[in-house]
């Protein structure tokens, strides 16, 4: 016992060694070349780690467990899944873990979506170690103690009422490409099923999808042995099965009239997959060429494939490119949000530019270079690298650091783009609709 | 504990059992955990026990309070029998008074 102690904090004082003698040198960000480390436990648990001399840690749990695995009696389980984080577990109270967390300045953050369900612990070196115990229980060792779940049913109210109309365009978009089944489900319950989902059935979600081979523990900030070691320490059950219901991208359409004076229209056709990491890139670099937010403000009128076709006619329309990757299948289509009056007009220049195929060269090279730009800026916050580190090895067995990116993207030929656009172009498109829908056609209406 | 205890190893089953009768709540058809003092602690854990409980813990009480206003006892047959009073809520009410003495000590320290 002694032996291990002494050994556990000469392990301990290597790393904070490195960094307040690497302090002058070092930006605040980390390094940016860390090389990410993978490996797997013999339970099926993937492991990846890094360290980036940081002085901030972060240590996240990720579990293949989002809402595409729920069928129709779960419906909205995993939106009570993501307010059930840091409830009660089994050897912790909601007490003790929030002023354990609290008490050593760490944070805790559960984040779902269509795929994944991941917890992730952030805060300085020390605060992460202390506050870990009670992060392995949160992500863990849930139990879901009913009085507990129905106090918490406000928070799920909460948060139907402040979802914006862009969000439930997009939610809405892929109830309709995909029809209500897998990646179709919301990323929120249903308001009739709130307060209806019992703590059976969530205990019951949680033992079929909270297994080791669906899971990878990810952290930045560490040797790759200690959270090895974490990580056999977690124990989690190994699955008997691993039954994902395929979702393949059907065209469909959903609308839903809220009045007001605008309208926010979700159109979509069928995108590239995450895996692999390239086909995901490549429509990351469709996605720059059609046109996201505006590089300089106000400005709206810029050189993209969308700004060129649809905000030259339409000046009222603020529209942005979208792409969502997804094990399976994926999404790539514009989010519009016009003027009521200007709808109609707006979502027929949005069709015929997503079936269009006029890009140059030109275009690709500035796709490129704006996707390589925004990567790498959402890759200087460990936040974001913890989280890419943790999705990329749940999904594929490598792991690249922001530098590997950069390096995938500029070897991205032009051909390849224009190739993901002739695909976008023949796809069938899906269209989702919300607010003021006086003008808004219906699908069959769009001629092209 | 030490109760509980003392009960198991010095108390006999059959002295137990005339305590139990002595205290007289039985006849009226009431459990052990029925004539609790509600207290806060009691008042949180009667909040996490099923509705089905609760329900029947009110018919018990309802009809306890009935009886008294006759100035009546339940017919000898249909008294609470020691064997079949399971405390239902004992335990919950435990587990509530280690989650309040765990935030007590917390704000001791801090």
């Amino acid at each position: 016992m002694a032996s291990n102690l002494s050994k556990a904090t000469v392990l301990r004082a290597v790393p904070v060694r490195c960094f307040s003698s690497g302090a002058n040198h070092i930006p605040v960000s980390g390094v940016p070349n860390y090389c990410a480390e993978i490996s797997k436990l013999q339970n099926g648990l993937k492991v990846v780690s890094t360290e980036n001399c940081s002085p901030l840690a972060r240590i996240s749990i990720l579990f293949k467990a989002g809402s595409r695995f729920e069928n129709y009696e779960t419906l909205g389980v995993t939106h009570v899944l993501r307010i059930a984080a840091g409830l009660s577990t089994q050897n912790a109270t909601q007490f003790s873990i929030m002023r354990h967390i609290q008490q050593v300045g760490a944070s805790l953050t559960c984040s779902t979506d269509r795929e994944v369900i991941s917890y992730t612990l952030e805060g300085t070196r020390e605060a992460v170690k202390e506050a870990s115990p009670f992060f392995a229980e949160v992500a863990t060792k849930q139990v879901f103690r009913p009085w507990e779940i129905s106090d918490n049913t406000d928070r799920l109210k909460l948060e139907l009422k402040i979802r914006p109309y862009e969000l439930r365009a997009l939610d809405l978009l892929h109830k309709a490409a995909y029809r209500d089944r897998g990646l179709g489900n919301s990323l929120f319950i249903g308001k009739t099923k709130i307060g209806k989902i019992s703590s059976e059935t969530l205990q019951h979600y949680f033992c079929q999808h909270f297994v080791a081979s669906k899971g990878t523990v990810a952290a930045v900030g560490f040797e790759h042995n200690d959270v090895l070691k974490f990580a056999e320490k977690l124990k989690i059950r190994e699955s008997c099965d691993e039954n994902c219901m395929k979702s393949t991208y059907t065209s469909g359409e959903a609308r839903l009239e809220k009045g007001g004076n605008l309208t926010y229209i979700a159109m979509g056709k069928e995108g590239g997959r995450l895996i692999p990491s390239n086909e995901a890139l490549v429509y990351g670099i469709l996605q720059h060429v059609y046109g996201t937010k505006p590089g300089v403000p106000y400005g709206a009128g810029g050189c993209s494939v969308l700004a060129r076709c649809v905000t030259s006619n339409v000046p009222s329309a603020s529209v942005q490119a979208i792409n969502a990757n997804y094990s399976d299948s994926g999404l790539f289509g514009v989010l519009v949000c016009v003027p009521a009056a200007n709808a109609g007009t707006a979502v027929s220049l949005v069709a015929k530019a997503l079936s269009s195929t006029d890009i140059t060269e030109a275009d690709v090279k500035r796709g490129k270079a704006q996707l390589m730009r925004s990567m790498l800026s959402s890759l200087e916050s460990g936040a974001n690298i913890v989280e890419n580190l943790g999705i990329q090895a749940l999904f594929s067995d490598n792991a690249l650091d922001a530098v590997g990116i950069s390096n995938a993207i500029a070897g991205i030929s032009p051909n390849d783009v224009i190739q993901a656009a002739r695909k976008v172009a023949s796809s069938k498109l899906s269209i989702a609709s919300i607010g003021n829908l006086k003008t808004v056609p219906f699908l069959d209406e769009l001629t092209c | 504990m030490s109760l509980g205890f003392v009960q198991r190893r010095f108390m006999s089953s059959a002295l137990q059992k005339f305590a139990y009768n002595l205290s007289g709540f039985h006849k009226y058809g009431l459990m052990r955990d029925d004539v609790l003092f509600e207290n806060d602690d009691v008042k949180e854990a009667l909040r996490r026990i099923p509705q089905k409980v609760i329900d029947e813990r009110n018919y018990r009480m309802l009809r306890a309070m009935q009886l008294s206003l006759q100035k009546e006892i339940l017919p000898k047959e249909q008294w609470t029998k020691l064997e079949e009073d399971k405390l239902y809520l004992t335990p919950i009410v435990e587990q509530v008074i280690k989650e309040r003495n765990e935030r007590e000590e917390w704000e001791k320290d801090h």
